[in-house]
């Protein structure tokens, strides 16, 4: 019961969490396949070596563009909520 | 299966006498000691209770080499936890550094590359595999480290390291199960011995760890746990299914180091990230330079008990335990 509780009150951790389980499930399958469509868009041109090179930097860069952005919901989430703690503390 | 069962039932029996007899009766002599800060009158515990659970891990490895059950899967987990847990010892006795530690930690990748009981392939959600066998090898050492020490890092309170590993082991279980009756494509027997290995001594740590706890495992048991997560879910190709699971443990992990920007120690924090008022009343620290960790963020969300805050944690475990035994029955063709 006090369980059900905790979560429903930590119900944006929770968001969070699961939002980024959907990202790891779906994530793999995006990435694999704009990078099957950018080999077939750019090897014809500039050759394996350098497509998968553009390759990698593509997914590297998507996975720290998602991290960075984790991390920045997260860290918002704490301000505001650290905002609205020391309000509290100070009114009362 | 009888003998499995039996085998199990035995290390249980011992992981259990040797908590009740010697951590908790001999340990508090030799100083093992550790105080419940959490708790208004800060009692003193023993320590260190995770070697029961390498105690009871060794009971059945000599039991089912006896009955030659064991395998090089087997056996390599057993090392796997076996280094994982002496660093820890090691970790509880002369506290290694910061930097140590995680480096250590990755010695315990080593068993699994020698006995090359690795998967080849590295199974993601939706279909998609890459066969990465010399990849793999190198990143087992660093997925153990990232294991053993989100592990660790996610011990705040009373059970809740030994209940996350409880609750994982037993989802991965699961997950192992439902991979055989959906593909067939895991070696059930092998998969049981494993998990009868780690379940019954994680039961019965469990049980001493819960809050209020009797004991508290130390690093020995929250790094040998961490190992025995991570060489599970290698050995029998869970990876995904342990990444959801220990969601939680890892983003406390990196949000920890993150925060500060750096590898820490407890010891060396300006400022703690909970402060305990009287009655046991937890308060989020308001000072920028404590780290941001998961327990701050629940206590800026409105919980101030311990147990409160336990049982969510458990909560949300179990929740992420299931949407990785979701995907990984369903998603991962």
């Amino acid at each position: 019961m006090i369980g059900s509780m905790g979560l429903y009150r930590s119900r944006l951790l929770v968001c969070m969490l699961l939002a980024n389980v959907l990202i790891l499930v779906i994530g793999p399958f995006v990435l694999y396949s704009i990078d099957v469509e950018l080999y077939r868009l750019l090897a014809p041109y500039i050759g394996r070596l350098f497509t998968t090179i553009a390759q990698a930097i593509f997914s590297i860069a998507t996975v720290l563009t998602w991290i960075y952005f984790w991390r920045k919901a997260f860290m918002m989430l704490f301000e505001i909520l650290l905002r609205q703690k020391s309000k509290a503390t100070t009114h009362s | 299966m009888l003998d499995l069962a039996v085998t199990a039932f035995l290390s249980l029996i011992a992981t259990y006498l040797f908590l009740k007899e010697i951590v908790v009766k001999r340990f508090p002599k030799f100083g093992i000691v550790g105080n419940d800060v959490h708790k208004p009158n800060t009692p003193t515990l023993p320590e260190m209770g995770g070697t029961a659970f390498l105690f009871g891990v060794i009971v059945y490895v000599i039991i089912l080499s006896i009955l030659g059950l064991l395998t090089p899967e087997i056996t390599s987990i057993a090392l796997t936890i076996m280094i994982a847990g002496l660093v820890g010892i090691i970790d509880d006795f002369w506290n290694l550094g910061k930097r140590t530690k995680p480096l250590l930690t990755m010695l315990s990748g080593i068993p699994l590359i020698l006995l090359g009981t690795t998967q080849e392939y590295l199974m993601l959600p939706l279909g998609i595999s890459f066969h990465v066998p010399t990849l793999y090898k190198l990143i087992a050492p660093i997925a153990l480290a990232v294991t053993c020490n989100a592990i660790n890092m996610f011990d705040p309170m009373n059970g809740v390291a030994t209940g996350t590993s409880l609750i994982s082991i037993s989802f991965l279980a699961l997950a192992g199960v439902a991979r055989f009756i959906t593909t067939g494509n895991i070696d059930l027997s092998v998969f049981a011995r494993a998990n009868f290995m780690l379940i019954p001594g994680l039961l019965v740590v469990y049980y001493f760890n819960r809050f209020p706890s009797r004991v508290f495992v130390g690093d020995t048991g929250t790094l040998s746990m961490g190992a025995a997560i991570g060489a599970l879910c290698m050995v029998f190709g869970l990876e995904v299914m342990g990444v959801i699971t220990l969601m939680l443990p890892i983003t406390n992990a990196f949000f920890s180091l993150f925060s500060l920007g750096r590898l820490f120690e407890r010891s060396e924090l300006e400022a703690r990230p909970i402060i305990v008022r009287e009655g046991g009343v937890l308060e989020p620290s308001l000072d920028r330079r404590a780290p941001i960790t998961f327990t701050r963020m629940m206590l800026l969300l409105g919980h101030s008990h311990e147990r409160e805050l336990i049982e969510t944690y458990m909560s949300i475990v179990l929740l992420t335990a299931l949407a990785g035994l979701t995907v990984s029955t369903f998603l991962m063709g």
